[in-house]
């Protein structure tokens, strides 16, 4: 039994494993894109509307309201980086029923890989929103001597992002084979199904913590800048949107 | 468990590529699809905005124009009432003068036939009375009353008034004087008669005797268009005068007293 994925290589590009991580994450790829392109190739904007179009709107709306929800801002910004993740994940985890699957999120190398997104995505965000400057200026707040355990807490939350999704799908897959040897007819089928309920919370909790540390940064620079007498900065990245 | 770096590199590319084809193929068209049904939706629920605006506004207008109608047609239905009432009014005036007047020609008419009744009854009592008189003095009649009326009438005549007596004798010297009698007179009446005449007027010309049963009794001398009398006609003409002034007196007096009720 393999815990990892990572340690189900099935062959190396020159001195590069490609590993069962890396094939299922292109499979999970290959699923969302080729749904997203069959859904989104007849859409309409009037008349009776197709189920697969109420599904992806639905989907769209909801993941709107939430990093609204969130950032108190125009979400559409944000959108793809948090759906993005939230669909990675659900749909790792959702596929992980399937026998033979191996969940790209039961490997650290791809919960690690998410929350470094999340690590490089949060200061893009605040830059993009408040500037380079006021960014960096709000590490210096309320005193210089917080900085390192500012920094520290930036690290330990990436690191508590990455670990606690692959906790919790890898404990997952673990005591599902485990449970497999041991009594193999009832019980691996709930579990089955708790993991599926798992792994649907999930990608939630890793795209709401996502979204909440990419508006917190932002935020609590921008409440800083404030209290500090400077201008509220505009939403830059609003009017710079992705639709 | 290993950590594989090249994997984790891997993935970063992996998610950074899943994230632009998403985007691509995901995010942009639906949110383009979305961004222009909100859109479609917006000037939709403003063209219904303008619409529910225009609708209320035409409402306000109607409400506006049926309250006009019905103050109009309040107004002539109220100025209608008025003039039925007047019409009503002047007609029922118009019918009460008219029932007024006929009531007072109903009354009138009741009046002039009770009058006329009256006058019948007064005048048929005078005529039974009278023709009661003239029977009563018919069957009287004698040669005694006869004798006797030649008395009064000779005393009349005697007490003619000088004037009167002298347009008579003036009238005799140009007619015949011609005496009247009830009864044809004896010739000692007319010898008697032809006397007094005589001696009265002078007797350039001698009476002409005629008798006349509708003298009832007595005599009457006609000379010319002069007439001395004293008979029971000239009593009971005499009578039918009395009593026509007192008829016409009492019927004054009714007339009176039925305007003034």
């Amino acid at each position: 039994m393999t815990l990892s994925p990572d340690e189900l290589v099935y062959f190396r590009l020159g001195p590069f494993p490609i590993s069962a991580t890396l094939v299922f994450t292109w499979v999970v790829m290959l699923v969302l894109v080729v749904t997203s392109w069959a859904l989104t190739r007849r859409l309409r904007t009037s008349g009776a509307l197709p189920y697969g179009q109420h599904m992806l709107e639905g989907l769209v709306a909801f993941l709107l309201d939430e990093i609204e929800g969130v950032t108190q801002h125009d979400p559409r910004p944000y959108l793809p980086f948090v759906g993005t993740l939230f669909l990675f994940i659900l749909t790792s985890n959702v596929l992980g029923v399937v026998p033979g699957f191996q969940q790209p999120t039961g490997s650290l190398t791809t919960t690690a890989a998410l929350a470094i997104a999340v690590f490089l995505a949060v200061p893009v965000y605040a830059v993009g929103r408040v500037g380079l400057a006021r960014y960096l200026q709000s590490y210096l707040e309320p005193t210089p001597l917080m900085l390192p355990f500012t920094l520290i807490g930036e690290v330990t939350r990436t690191l508590s992002l990455a670990v606690r999704l692959f906790g919790n799908v890898m404990s997952g897959s673990v005591i599902a084979a485990i449970l497999l040897s041991i009594a193999p007819l009832f019980f691996p089928v709930v579990m089955q199904a708790f993991g599926l309920l798992i792994g649907v919370l999930q990608a939630y909790i890793f795209a709401v913590l996502a979204i909440v540390y990419i508006a917190s940064a932002a935020t609590v620079s921008d409440e800083r800048l404030r209290k500090a007498g400077a201008t509220a900065p505009t939403d830059t990245l609003a009017e710079g949107g992705d639709t | 468990m290993g950590f594989d770096w090249f994997t984790l590199v891997a993935q970063l590319v992996n998610f950074v590529l899943l994230l632009v084809l998403l985007r691509v193929f995901l995010y942009r068209p639906v949110l383009g699809v979305m961004q222009q049904r909100e859109e479609r939706l917006a000037a939709t629920w403003a063209e219904a905005e303008r619409a529910r605006a225009e609708a209320r506004a035409e409402a306000e207008r109607l409400a506006a124009d049926r309250a006009a109608l019905e103050a109009e047609r309040r107004a002539r239905v109220d100025r209608i009432e008025g003039e039925m009432q007047r019409l009503r009014d002047q007609r029922l005036a118009e019918v009460e003068a008219e029932l007024e007047a006929d009531r007072a020609r109903r009354l009138a008419s009741l009046e002039r036939a009770r009058q006329r009744a009256v006058e019948r009854l007064r005048h048929r009592s005078a005529e039974l009375l009278l023709a009661e008189l003239r029977a009563s003095l018919t069957d009287l009649a004698d040669a005694e009353l006869e004798e006797r009326v030649t008395a009064v009438f000779a005393r009349r005549l005697a007490a003619l008034e000088p004037e009167r007596l002298e347009q008579l004798r003036a009238a005799a010297k140009a007619h015949a004087p011609v005496v009247t009698t009830a009864f044809p007179a004896s010739a000692e009446q007319r010898e008697r008669l032809a006397a007094l005449l005589r001696d009265t007027l002078g007797g350039e010309r001698p009476p002409r005797f005629e008798s006349d049963e509708r003298l009832l009794f007595g005599v009457e001398l006609t000379v010319g268009a002069l007439r001395v009398a004293a008979s029971g006609r000239q009593r009971v003409a005499a009578l039918e005068v009395a009593f026509d002034e007192a008829l016409s007196e009492l019927a004054s007096l009714a007339a009176g007293g039925a305007h003034g009720a």
